[in-house]
């Protein structure tokens, strides 16, 4: 039972540092993908679009470093409910967006209902992690 | 023995940690973040990110009510030999010539869905991104499979 927190804090700060870095290796296709789902104003589309790959990888590297567990915990969840949130948007407006979760910023060619629940699972994952390093915080 | 703290002081100091560190997260993160805006040759400040043009399946296209209007961006052969009933031709080469029939058929607030050959084509994203500037028009989708998925569509 012990093994639990570690076996997410490594599976999720993995996911999360491969998934900023392919962000971060194309900033403007990554705002452009976010730019797809039609919920930002244009001009959050620049910084949001640079800043969140560079949170992703300071978070998946803390995480892997065991370092800021719970700051990394928290912002898995965040924008764990970030990406849940849009993609569900996208999904109920009938919006075919190349989800841009793995980089990527070509419109349409996604399958939203797939990426909802990849990126539901990772919310899970996320808040269970969440949950167990607090635990842990308590003590 | 010291008096443990009660337990919602801890819980509170939970919260306060996990914001600490948040912030602190974010810091970290700002000054790449920074340095990639500045100078990664694929800046999204530098690329101009357009908001996208929307791709709907055919599908959702038909669960809409309220006025429609089909675009294709289709060479204009391609269009005289069969076209979606009461789509309005226009392409990038003759613009000029074709706007007047597309503005004939446009009101605003009409929904506009483009299409052009099938799922590889670019042309309904040429034609989409410039109606979006010069028009000012929102409400723009492209077609996901283009010309081959209403026909698919049509048969069934």
């Amino acid at each position: 039972m012990n093994a639990i927190p570690h076996l997410l804090r490594w599976g999720l700060g993995a996911v999360m540092l491969y998934a900023g870095a392919v962000k971060a290796l194309d900033p403007a296709a990554f705002a452009t993908a976010l730019g797809n789902y039609r919920l930002f104003p244009e001009f959050l589309l620049a910084p949001l679009g640079t800043v969140l790959p560079w949170l992703e990888i300071a978070c998946g590297g803390a995480l892997l470093l065991n370092r800021l567990t719970l700051g990394a915990a928290s912002v898995c969840v965040g924008l764990g409910l970030g990406f849940v949130a849009a993609l569900a948007s996208a999904w109920w407006r009938g919006l075919d967006v190349d989800c841009g979760c793995f980089g990527g910023g070509s419109a349409g060619t996604g399958n939203v209902a797939l990426a909802l629940l990849r990126a539901t699972a990772i919310l899970a994952a996320a808040a269970v992690l969440w949950v167990l390093t607090a635990r842990r915080a308590r003590r | 023995m010291p008096s443990l703290p009660k337990c919602d002081e801890r819980g509170a100091g939970v919260f306060r940690r996990a914001g600490r560190e948040t912030a602190f997260l974010l810091l970290i993160a700002l000054l790449p973040a920074a340095l990639a805006g500045w100078w990664h040759p694929r800046s999204a400040f530098r690329s101009a990110p357009d908001s996208g043009i929307a791709r709907v399946d055919l599908a959702t296209v038909r669960t809409w009510t309220g006025s429609l209007l089909w675009v294709d961006a289709r060479p204009a052969p391609a269009f005289a030999v069969a076209h979606v009933p009461d789509a309005v031709n226009l392409t990038e080469r003759d613009w000029e010539q074709r706007l007047g029939d597309f503005m004939a058929k446009w009101r605003p607030g009409v929904r506009i869905v483009i299409y052009c050959d099938g799922a590889q084509c670019h042309a309904s994203e040429g034609v989409a991104r410039r109606l979006k500037q010069e028009l000012q028009i929102e409400e723009i989708f492209v077609l996901t499979g283009g010309w081959e998925a209403w026909q698919a569509g049509v048969k069934r």
